[in-house]
């Protein structure tokens, strides 16, 4: 099966060296190594290793939706670093993201039982480097592994969540509010106060024009609390930017944090996958 | 195709589209202007009624101003006499902010001179410190 949904052709590693390699974590003791991934982290090492014939790793380059690209999603992904986001695609090209998960989440279908997820795509948000397995051959991976079929289905109950959030952030609160939300957990998502993001690829993600998002990040600007160059946003004044965020940001962090794992190394918030 | 570039007057302040969008003609920018004017209204409280888009060509020619209340739909329950009043008050918010923004301009290139004049450095005068 071969990655539609990607602009450019992802870089590949496959096999169990592929899955050693991505063990490496600074600071991390030599046998205690921790996966990149918190998801996969968290399962019993004799697990991962079965899983390994399963798992390949991908780097993707960031990428803009377009409006010939397929629905589904042919591939469970698990980010080492960066996020990908799901998009809802209308026939016409417009877009709106649905959920998105980085190396605390997985991004799998929301339906498991449905072959395809119709008008969703997965887009990488910057580069990203993540663990991969076929949707073809994820049920005999979850039938491997009882640890990761609870895993796989708690990283579903978060993306589930942030769906229904995004449904009441949508429609009931102002393009300015959600862009700060957005803002917030992108950062917490890719841990890190530098998210790689145009304004085009932020208007996709929040179902508006560009020059919404251009006006509206001039205003976070005017005040200090970003600055945007030509393909980065920098999170400048993280409370100020929650104050302008709507209350959907506070209450999504505490809902997913129950649900997936801690992150146990760098003793940062877990809630934002 | 001609490139549009849609400022927005809104909070005492011009935020500034750099970048711009080619469009057909002056038709598409007048349905961009208010397709913008509504994402950013959504929602929103009665704030933005005040707000409004200046739009300039590639050339920095001013081509039009869309005046918020003009494509506000939760004005539509209101009498005509309320309509008017509400576009009438968002053209003059707008007259005062070009007028402030103006000054304001006028009294950072006056640093700036004065600045030159005295041969200090230009961008601590221009930040007003």
């Amino acid at each position: 099966m071969t990655n539609t949904n990607f602009r450019m052709g992802p870089q590949v590693a496959q096999g169990a060296a592929a899955v050693a390699d991505s063990f490496a974590l600074p600071g991390s003791r030599v046998g205690m190594r921790r996966h990149e991934n918190r998801v996969l982290a968290g399962l019993p090492p004799e697990d991962l290793a079965r899983l390994a014939r399963h798992i390949d790793i991908v780097s993707l380059p960031a990428s803009v939706a377009r409006p010939d690209q397929n629905g589904g999603l042919d591939h469970l992904y698990f980010p080492h670093q960066g996020v990908i986001s799901l998009l809802a695609m209308t026939a016409n090209g417009e877009t709106i993201e649905v959920a998105a998960a980085g190396r605390g989440g997985a991004i799998c279908r929301i339906h498991a039982s449905a072959p395809r997820d119709g008008l969703l795509i997965a887009i990488a948000q910057g580069p990203v480097r993540a663990s991969r397995i076929q949707a073809a051959r994820v049920p005999a991976a979850l039938g491997e592994s009882a640890a990761l079929a609870r895993a796989v289905d708690g990283a579903r109950e978060a993306l589930l969540l942030q769906l229904r959030q995004n449904l009441v952030c949508c429609g009931l609160h102002s393009v300015e509010h959600r862009l700060a939300r957005w803002l917030l957990e992108t950062g917490e998502r890719s841990e890190s106060e530098m998210i790689p993001a145009t304004q085009e690829q932020v208007a996709q993600r929040l179902g508006v024009r560009r020059t919404t998002v251009t006006l509206l990040a001039s205003k976070l600007q005017e005040v200090g609390a970003i600055r945007w160059g030509r393909s980065k946003v920098q999170i400048l004044d993280r409370p100020r930017l929650e104050t302008m965020a709507c209350g959907c940001h506070a209450a999504l962090r505490e809902r997913v944090g129950a649900l997936l794992p801690a992150d146990a190394t760098a003793g940062r918030d877990p809630a934002m996958a | 195709m001609p490139r549009f570039h849609f400022h927005l007057r809104a909070h005492r302040m011009i935020h500034r589209d750099v970048e711009g969008t080619d469009l057909p003609d002056l038709a598409a920018a007048r349905a961009h202007a208010a397709d913008v004017a509504r994402e950013l209204m959504a929602h929103s409280d009665v704030g933005t009624r005040h707000w409004s888009i200046y739009v300039e060509d590639a050339q920095g020619e001013r081509q039009f101003d869309l005046l918020f209340p003009e494509v506000d739909a939760r004005l539509g329950v209101c009498s005509p006499e309320m309509r008017m009043l509400a576009v009438e008050t968002c053209r003059r918010m707008g007259a005062l902010i070009d007028a402030f923004c103006a000054a304001r301009a006028t009294q950072t290139e006056a640093r700036i001179l004065l600045a030159r004049a005295r041969g200090r450095p230009q961008l601590v005068y221009a930040k007003g410190t």
